[in-house]
């Protein structure tokens, strides 16, 4: 390590520094200006809630008056041929396709999370907290989730099933 | 004034953007129109006025707002223990 070849090398050390930190800054600006970008304002169509509870999830339409409902879990003892084990529901979410949806997500007890992958979409449902997310969804069809926080002894059997109509 | 205000809640949709609420956590908005609404009705009937104007609050909260919060203020409301100034 005393190696004259080895030692004092003040410009090239200077020169890794800055051009590392600079090409970083080039690549970071661009990110955060389309990180921004992705937070975009759009007034939304249709409003709903939903509310986690241990074990289930409640859903409320109440723009144009008060459709609530629960939506529960299938036991297997209940489900026809064909049904997805531990995804299907007695109530499905409907909701409208190529509109934008506000999805207000809170919790009644503890914390649960309501997810939709295949829709990009996650949030945590925190008891006293109203968090929003949008979508706009595109294809029709039936979309699945499941609680996505540890919510207890039920957790894994309080799915989301979204059905996505024209 | 009171007529643009009317043509809005005749076309109310949804609670629309909010700027005073841009970001993930809209539980002050859901709590601000409910207040905002009470305020409205109290000050207006106050002065004798169309308590009518004051529905696009309660338009927005009832979008915003979970209904069991909505029923828990209001049960505080009329027990007087509601901890919003009205």
């Amino acid at each position: 390590l005393t190696n004259t070849n080895i030692t004092d090398a003040q410009e090239m050390e200077t020169i890794w520094t800055i051009l590392p930190a600079v090409i970083l800054i080039l690549i970071a600006l661009p990110s955060l200006r389309i990180l921004y970008m992705t937070d975009e304002i759009n007034n939304p169509s249709f409003t709903i809630k939903s509310i986690g509870h241990q074990w289930y999830w409640t859903y409320e339409y109440t723009d144009y008056g008060g459709l609530i409902f629960n939506s529960y879990m299938l036991p297997p003892l209940f489900l026809n041929p064909g049904d997805l084990r531990l995804l299907e529901v007695d109530n499905r979410v409907v909701l409208p396709i190529e509109a934008p949806v506000r999805m207000m997500i809170t919790s009644q007890d503890v914390l649960h999370s309501w997810t939709i992958p295949t829709l990009g979409l996650k949030t945590d449902a925190v008891p006293g907290r109203l968090n929003q997310t949008m979508f706009t969804a595109t294809r029709p069809g039936v979309y699945y989730g499941q609680c996505s926080e540890i919510c207890g002894a039920n957790h894994s059997f309080m799915p989301i099933v979204a059905e996505l109509i024209p | 004034m009171a007529e643009d205000i009317e043509t809005k809640i005749k076309n109310y949709k949804t609670a629309p953007f909010d700027s005073h609420f841009p970001n993930q956590n809209q539980t002050r908005n859901c709590w601000q129109n409910y207040l905002d609404f009470h305020h409205c009705q109290k000050a207006m009937t106050a002065k004798g006025g169309a308590i009518s104007v004051c529905e696009w609050y309660q338009c927005v909260y009832q979008s915003l707002c979970p209904t069991s919060w909505v029923i828990d203020w209001d049960d505080q409301q009329a027990e007087s223990t509601f901890p919003g100034k009205i």
